[in-house]
């Protein structure tokens, strides 16, 4: 075979380079362009009606989200006391107390199944477990339907980060004559802490943004719900329901709503970012 | 290859190749020493692979011991199997017996828990807890709920001291354990193992992640507990077993060759096997 001439190597190497820079340029293009756009129509919407006021009936003005705001801030709390605690439980079990058993990886492949489910799945599923034996949607079906999508996420980042951290120390610690407990509460949660910390966040920032498991379960509401067990507003259904409205209002309220529920979830992110720094892994977690 | 004047007749090769069974050759200068650490008839399985074979050793009170052989000869395993930690992975088992100060190590009736408190080990790298330089050291009694901080602060200088590392680390005691350079990591980790007061302290090539000067103050730091501890080291390095240890036990393909005092296994080996191996001819 004929050696490559050095001009064709770097006219290859140039064509190359250009066009994967080119990819990447765009990738970034469309996230300022997102923004720029979330920004223009988005930021007119958000005065202090929009925090403070119930929806109005369509095409009268002075609307806000208040309800819906209340509503994602319960149902996104709720979710994840209940979610992350399970998760980390089972992610314990999965990574260290049963690890490398036939059931630990059972398990593990389960929640890597359902962590790819479709979330709007999980919203069916949901739907036909509590929507229709009791007979109305709820605040209580939404937070189960975000608890079910949390729980094998958690788990599964929880497991993997133990079973890359772990070795090591979990040997030291044994061989000190430390209990399994004690070892995994005192030593093994402690090493991971930050990184798991970060890994929860970022949980939490993406099912801030779910909105099909919501459609089926939370529905909406246009009042300030009195319980959970009442249909529940919610940011994400308001953005979706009033983005297809034909008043403009409406439309200048979901790009509110849009934009500070991207502000929201970049702020989770840069935060996990911030905390995920891993103090003690044997390699690194990104 | 000639065999030396006085040697036994190197044929251990060949009756491993045979699977015959390896009778060690020990010195007889073990049996004038308090035994601490006396394994009996030691087999051990990794499932179906066999990785040690009829080991019979016995480690005396108050010295050094090495284990020196060539990769993948059972010398981690051998160690290992004293305090246990091979019991964490489940594909393991066992034939035979270890006894430490005459209790018996694998036994049913044995918690675990308890024997290992009896010993300590230190790895190849060093493996500090992410907690401070006090907690990493006091742990060992933290985990049997010694609350009394004046015991925890004696415990630990007292353990820092007889690692060589308090000077160093006396006024950031609190900062934490990660901070501090590799070398002095290791040296927490032996203050760590040594704080409960083992009967027997295990090393696992304790220098083998270290560079020059720090495995310097290991070696000094071992030379410096003889008497005091009773210490069992891997290593592969064989100039170190030279150096720092009273006996020393090759190893060879999961049997143990030839064990006695250290200055006769390096300079006049009973075996033709050993001679080989520790003039640089294999391994």
């Amino acid at each position: 075979m004929k050696a490559k001439s050095l001009y064709q190597r770097r006219l290859v190497n140039f064509i190359m380079l250009s066009i994967t820079a080119g990819c990447a340029l765009f990738s970034f293009l469309v996230l300022v362009m997102l923004i720029i756009a979330l920004c223009k129509n988005g930021y007119p919407a958000l005065t202090k009606t929009f925090f403070t006021a119930l929806p109005a009936p369509p095409g009268v003005d002075e609307g806000g989200v208040s309800n819906a705001l209340q509503g994602s801030i319960k149902m996104i709390l709720f979710s994840a006391l209940i979610g992350v605690p399970t998760g980390i439980l089972a992610g314990l079990y999965i990574g260290e107390l049963a690890r490398n058993t036939r059931k630990a990886d059972f398990v593990l492949n389960a929640c890597g199944i359902l962590s790819g489910t479709p979330t709007i799945v999980t919203g069916l599923f949901v739907y036909t477990l509590i929507v229709i034996p009791s007979g109305h949607f709820s605040g209580f079906a939404g937070i189960t339907a975000l608890t079910l999508i949390i729980i094998p996420v958690t788990a599964r980042i929880t497991a993997e980060i133990l079973v890359q951290s772990s070795t090591a120390m979990r040997e030291a610690a044994f061989a000190l004559g430390a209990s399994q407990w004690n070892v995994t509460f005192f030593v093994l949660l402690r090493a991971v802490r930050s990184g798991l910390a970060s890994a929860i966040l970022l949980t939490i920032a993406r099912i801030s943004g779910e909105t099909a498991p919501l459609l089926f379960t939370a529905l909406n509401n246009n009042y300030e719900a009195d319980s959970l067990s009442q249909p529940t507003a919610s940011i994400t259904v308001t953005i979706f329901q009033y983005a297809l409205s034909p008043f403009a209002e409406r439309n200048d309220i979901a790009w509110g709503a849009a934009l500070l529920l991207t502000l929201f979830i970049l702020a989770v992110t840069l935060i996990a970012r911030y905390t995920g720094k891993p103090q003690y892994l044997s390699r690194p977690l990104r | 290859m000639k065999n030396k004047p006085g040697l036994r007749k190197g044929n251990f090769f060949e009756s491993i190749a045979k699977g015959e069974r390896i009778v060690t050759e020990t010195h007889a200068e073990i049996n004038n020493e308090d035994i601490t650490l006396d394994v009996k008839e030691f087999n051990l399985f990794y499932g179906a692979k066999q990785a040690l074979f009829d080991i019979n050793i016995k480690i005396p009170k108050g010295k050094v011991t090495s284990l020196i052989g060539p990769s993948g000869c059972g010398k981690s395993t051998l160690l290992r199997s004293v305090n246990r930690i091979n019991d964490l992975l489940s594909i393991v088992r066992i034939e035979g017996n270890m006894y430490l100060n005459d209790d018996p190590i694998y036994d049913p009736a044995v918690d675990v828990i308890e024997l290992r408190k009896r010993m300590g080990m230190v790895f190849q790298k060093p493996n500090p807890f992410p907690m401070t330089i006090f907690e990493n050291v006091v742990y060992p009694l933290r985990i049997d709920g010694e609350r009394n901080k004046n015991v925890l602060a004696e415990v630990c200088e007292k353990s820092l001291r007889g690692a060589a590392l308090w000077e160093e680390v006396k006024d950031r005691l609190n900062d934490s354990a990660l901070a501090i350079s590799g070398g002095q990591q290791q040296r927490l980790c032996i203050a760590r193992a040594i704080a409960a007061e083992p009967e027997v302290l295990l090393m696992d090539e304790p220098c083998s992640a270290l560079d020059p000067i720090a495995t310097n103050k290991i070696e000094d730091l071992i030379d410096a507990m003889r008497g005091e501890y009773t210490i069992l080291m891997v290593t592969h390095n064989m100039q170190q077993a030279a150096r720092t240890s009273d006996y020393t036990a090759f190893m060879y393909l999961g049997r143990l060759i030839e064990y006695g005092p250290t200055g006769t296994i390096f300079q006049a080996p009973h075996c033709q096997e050993t001679s080989d191996y520790v003039t640089g001819r294999f391994g």
